[in-house]
């Protein structure tokens, strides 16, 4: 004999109840996530965690800017932090010592810029390793209002990378920043 | 008639000139940069370990153990070019490197790689460097090809061979083999220091001391007991924007105490030595404030080391953001020995890179150690 | 689905759009590989989301932080949980093997079999491979709803804390709080609890205080949506036809489980709080399971390894979206879903029309329902997908033939379950028992050259197997082809699309049946002009337009 709506107690309603309401909720999330369900925009940038750590990890590209990577601010920097073998905080307190920025120690790494005395247009940008056998292939850094940038490392030697930069290069206006935040990956 | 000459080392894919050497800051690495850019060149690592002690040679025979050489043509594999640029340093050291544009008396034309002891080892694939450099060869300068002994009858005719099996064969052969040490080694840091020979007597003059031979030093004439630091000045000078945006060539010294009218284009600290005997003296100037603008192509510290002689006057300049329009403080640094002071050559090394904080502690620790110590600020507003 | 699906989702009120977003960010996660998550993985996961039933995959996912942190090095734990290319047992397991042999410091994990080990001082617990895969995708969520940060710090105070199984529980309720608080904000259940009373609210009215699960029927579905559009009943912005259905479906899965439950005798066990109403999420769980896995199917056929086969056309899987959907209601909703294919896209393509503000004559036509198709095109369309599923099924068969998987013997059994097949028993490698069909996704030429021996297989089967080679010929769809055919990938796509086709297939056929049995042929055209009068009406009414 089937039983009527009427024969239901209130805790036979109330099970109903919640098993509509999460059928419904669960078929809308799988409207979502079907393959090829909504047009996404192009270009999607998305703000997957684990391609933004893949890009980070892997060498690839990064995103110009947090909002293209999809992030938190805080959260782009955490994650760059524990993917980092080496990184440098932001330093803002000091920002008025012309010195700090010439010289920024942080977890693993001290990065020095001196200017070229042959041509003071340019400078040299030195990443002295804590531990001498680390290597890091790219230096990434990150700026409060969220811009980012990065540099190609070489191979280091005892325990020290040098580069020479241009002073027209945008990637050493974030070095010198003692606000940018620095990791190396 | 100059007796420079310049440096060309052979490679396979055609000649590189060796355009310019710059001693670069100690706490560098040296590099080989192409052609005045950036781009250091694959084998700057294996330079720097030429230059360095204990395992390079440069450091040890011309005593500056970092530099820049900038050369017209990418230098990609092999030490070939050891020989080469050993002896462009060596010309370099006496002032005898045709750099730039300078004019030269001819060339030198070496491949070889060079050992610890100096000796010239055999290089490969000689032939295809000297066919790469048949505009070398056939230019108007004459040529001395100086190459491992041997390997000369790959060169051309129209060359000058010089077979050698030491570098010492080669420094001989090009007039080199004593050290033309003008003065102890100095260093300067983008200095616009300048020697002033007449300036006591009123007429003053701006010579780039890089590009004189200075006078000699007799060591007997550096006396501790009989040094007087009190005979050597110490003053502002301040160098106002003239017109067309230029800063003026002659600038005018100034009470630090008294802030001008804006419009300071540049300060200099100088020191004039008055006394009776020659001087050791560090000078360092900077512009205290934000570092935000440091890829700005202005300097805003300066380091000018050396001996003062009798007479003589340092001067390190630096140049305050010109946009500034609030007042900026400009510091001045001497320090003066009688002799050369070690200690103080590897404090002033760093000095760029130390906090004013760390600065200070500095100034007090030269205090104790007996070094006369002289500081100067100045307010100035840049921006008129 | 249709491309309006995630917006409606939204719209509909169940989800936040904040929530779709973490959802479709998920879904288009791609590190080179493909998806990193499959879709039926992120259906799983959304139904634990939906259910409420995250308090034990919290817990697992504390303990494969654990795991995660101790292979991950340098890295930590999102070394494995962001850098595994893809949520997938055999990814996972290459990258804890590798984790494992490269970090040293690895006490109380132990890699057994399927999974890890832990071996806490209080308890063990294990973690297989394929769990790995889904707490991934759990913590990508967390992740990108909660943010980096948040996550992390309750997975590091985990890590510092004492190795213990306890611990894992305090941090796991951490998070399920943290998740709790989200939802709270982004689950919505007011919009779906406004639309269940309205539907009730209906029923009582339309078919009285008694009214049975037996009521939730066609009828229902169109007199509902017909006092919706036409105002008699407040549809809480719900007009679309197939909404409709897909919610009276939705009721009657519903109601049906409390009526199941009722009659085992455990009406009171699903809520650990019955005074208050509460109802168990895992009870939940299982119900959302039970009810949606038919409609993963379409999505399983468009992901790895399926995807390397073309078993379905996109407009094939389009004509089986809607009954796929509404899985297991389907055959008892046939004639809705008759109705929705039909006089249900023409609904969209007047709101469609309207959104665009096409001119006033094409709207008038279309509410008109010209050039709706026909309830007669459209049956006799679903006996065409038939019979084309049925050549793609025997056409696979023969591709699996072919490249000597070992499959096809199950897929015979499929298409003849009487078929003898205990003379292939002595070609089985290893032949394990009487189990004929061993079923290892590997290649064994003798059995499947038997398969074509009529004196050891018999006639029928024999007969089957020329079948399948026949429909085999001329098809050019992905995967058939000559070049295809022999590939790994094919075999390994057909292994797990074939049974999805058959499944599919079954569906079609019921709600055909069912269609047919309620519709009888002579009929067929006169029900049809039925219906679509009593549809004009509901679509002039609900879009304003007057005759």
């Amino acid at each position: 004999m089937t039983r009527t709506w009427q024969d239901f107690t209130d805790p036979e309603r109330e099970t109903a109840r919640q098993l509509f309401v999460a059928l419904t909720a669960s078929t809308s999330m799988a409207a979502v996530v079907e393959p090829g369900a909504t047009p996404r925009p192009a270009p999607y940038t998305g703000r997957s965690i684990s391609q933004a750590w893949h890009a980070i990890v892997s060498g690839r590209p990064l995103p110009s800017d947090v909002e293209a990577a999809g992030l938190a601010l805080e959260d782009l920097s955490a994650l760059l932090d524990r993917a980092s073998v080496a990184a440098v905080p932001r330093q803002a307190a000091a920002a008025t010592d012309p010195s700090v920025a010439a010289a920024r120690t942080g977890r693993g790494v001290t990065i020095r810029l001196a200017p070229s005395r042959s041509d003071v247009s340019q400078t040299y940008v030195t990443l002295e390793f804590d531990d001498r056998g680390m290597a890091a292939g790219r230096l990434i850094a990150l700026r409060p209002d969220g811009a980012m940038t990065e540099i190609a490392l070489p191979t280091p030697v005892e325990g020290a990378v040098q580069l020479l930069v241009s002073d027209d290069d945008p990637a050493l206006v974030f070095l010198a920043d003692t606000d940018c935040r620095i990791y190396l990956v | 008639m100059t007796d420079k000459l310049r440096v060309v080392i052979p490679t396979t894919d055609g000649p590189s000139l060796v355009r310019r050497i710059t001693p670069e800051d100690p706490s560098l690495r040296s590099v080989i940069c192409l052609a005045g850019t950036p781009t250091l060149l694959p084998v700057s690592a294996a330079y720097d370990a030429f230059v360095r002690r204990p395992t390079g040679v440069v450091e040890r025979d011309v005593g500056h153990r970092v530099f820049r050489i900038d050369v017209s043509a990418a230098i990609d594999e092999g030490d070939s070019w050891q020989l080469g640029l050993y002896l462009a340093h060596r010309l370099k050291q006496a002032d005898r490197l045709a750099e730039d544009d300078e004019p030269a008396a001819g060339i030198v034309w070496a491949s070889g790689s060079v050992d610890i002891d100096l000796q010239v080892g055999p290089v490969t694939r000689l032939a295809d460097k000297v066919r790469q450099s048949a505009d070398v060869f056939g230019g108007d300068l004459p040529v001395l090809a100086v190459v491992p002994a041997g390997a000369e009858r790959h060169l051309p005719p129209e060359v000058d061979p010089l077979p050698v099996s030491t570098v010492g064969s080669a420094l001989e052969a090009l007039d080199l083999t004593a050290r033309r040490v003008s003065r102890p080694p100095r260093r300067r840091i983008g200095v616009r220091s300048l020697v002033l020979a007449g300036l006591l007597a009123g007429v003053g003059w701006f010579v780039w001391p890089d590009q004189v031979a200075g006078p000699s030093i007799n060591p007997e004439s550096l006396d501790p007991a009989t040094f007087r630091p009190e005979a050597i000045s110490f003053d502002v000078v301040e160098y106002r924007s003239a017109a067309g945006g230029e800063c003026e060539a002659e600038g005018r010294v100034v009470d630090p105490a008294q802030e001008t009218p804006a419009g300071i284009c540049a300060v200099g600290f100088r020191a004039v030595n008055g006394g009776d005997q020659p001087a050791r003296m560090w000078l360092y100037a900077s512009v205290q404030g934000t570092f935000r603008e440091y890829a700005s192509r202005k300097r805003y510290t300066e380091l000018a080391d050396g001996f003062l002689e009798i007479g003589e006057a340092g001067e390190a300049v630096v140049h305050p953001p010109e946009w500034v329009r609030r007042p900026v403080i400009v510091r001045g640094i001497l320090v003066l020995a009688a002799t050369e002071a070690p200690q103080v050559d590897d404090a002033m090394v760093a000095i760029d890179l130390m906090s004013v904080g760390q600065i200070d502690i500095l100034i007090d620790g030269l205090r104790t150690l007996g070094f006369e110590v002289r500081e100067l600020r100045h307010r100035i507003v840049p921006a008129s | 689905m249709d491309g309006l699906s995630a917006e409606r989702a939204v719209l509909e009120g169940a989800i936040s759009s904040e929530l779709a977003e973490v959802f479709r960010v998920l879904a288009d996660t791609d590190l080179g590989s493909g998806p990193k998550y499959p879709a039926q993985l992120l259906r799983a996961l959304s139904r634990t989301v939906a259910s409420r039933a995250y308090g034990k995959p919290m817990l697992e996912l504390c303990h494969l932080m654990r795991i995660a942190a101790a292979v991950g090095g340098r890295h930590g734990w999102p070394g494995l949980v962001f850098g595994v290319p893809v949520a997938r047992a055999a990814a996972l397991r290459a990258l804890v093997q590798k984790g494992a042999d490269s970090n040293a410091a690895y006490s109380g994990l132990e890699l057994i079999d399927d999974g890890v080990t832990l071996t806490y001082p209080d308890a063990a617990f294990h973690v297989t491979y394929g769990r790995m895969a889904f707490l991934v995708a759990l913590a990508e969520l967390l992740v990108t709803a909660l943010g980096y940060r948040a996550i992390d710090e309750v997975v590091q105070e985990l890590l510092e804390a004492l190795f213990e199984s306890a611990s894992a529980s305090r941090h796991a309720n951490r998070l399920s709080r943290l998740f709790y608080d989200y939802l709270k904000d982004h689950l919505s259940t007011a919009q779906s609890l406004r639309v269940f009373a309205s539907l009730i609210g209906f029923l009582e009215r339309d078919r009285g205080q008694s009214f049975s699960l037996d009521d939730l029927d066609d009828d229902a579905v169109f007199d509902y949506w017909s006092a919706v559009t036409t105002g008699q009943t407040d549809g809480v912005d719900m007009w679309g036809f197939r909404s409709v259905l897909e919610r009276v479906a939705t009721l009657r899965s519903a109601i049906e489980e409390a009526t199941e439950r009722h009659a085992l005798g455990t009406p009171r066990s699903i809520g650990p709080d019955r005074s208050s109403g509460e109802v168990d999420p895992d009870a939940i769980l299982s119900v959302l399971e039970a009810h949606e896995d038919p409609a993963d199917d379409l999505s399983v056929l468009q992901t790895k390894p399926a995807a390397a086969v073309k078993l379905l056309t996109g407009r094939e899987m389009a004509d089986l979206t809607v009954l796929s959907t509404l899985g297991r209601q389907a055959p008892t909703l046939a004639l809705s879903v008759l109705r929705a294919e039909t006089l249900g896209v023409a609904q969209g393509r007047v709101s469609q029309a309207l959104r665009r503000r096409a001119e006033p004559d094409v709207v008038s036509g279309l509410l008109d329902l010209s050039g709706c198709e026909t309830y007669g095109d459209r049956l006799a369309r679903w006996h065409d997908l038939d019979a084309r599923m049925k050549r793609m099924a025997l056409a696979a068969l023969a591709v699996l033939i072919e490249a000597g998987r070992v499959e096809a013997a199950r897929e015979v059994l499929a298409h003849l379950p009487s078929a003898d097949l205990t003379g292939l028993r002595d070609r089985v490698p290893e032949a394990a028992g009487a189990n004929v069909v061993a079923l290892r996704p590997a290649r064994a030429p003798d059995i499947v050259g038997a398969l074509q021996d009529r004196t050891l297989v018999g006639e029928d089967v024999a007969d089957l197997v020329d079948e399948a080679r026949r429909s085999l010929k001329g098809l050019s769809r992905a995967g058939f082809q000559p070049k295809d055919r022999l590939t790994p990938s094919v075999g390994d796509g057909l292994s797990v699309g074939l049974p999805v086709l058959r499944r599919l297939r079954s569906a079609l056929v019921a709600v055909l049946r069912r269609a047919e049995s309620q519709v009888p042929a002579a009929d067929v055209d006169g029900r049809f002009l039925e219906d679509s009068r009593r549809f004009a009406i509901g679509l002039r009414a609900l879009y304003g337009v007057g005759e």
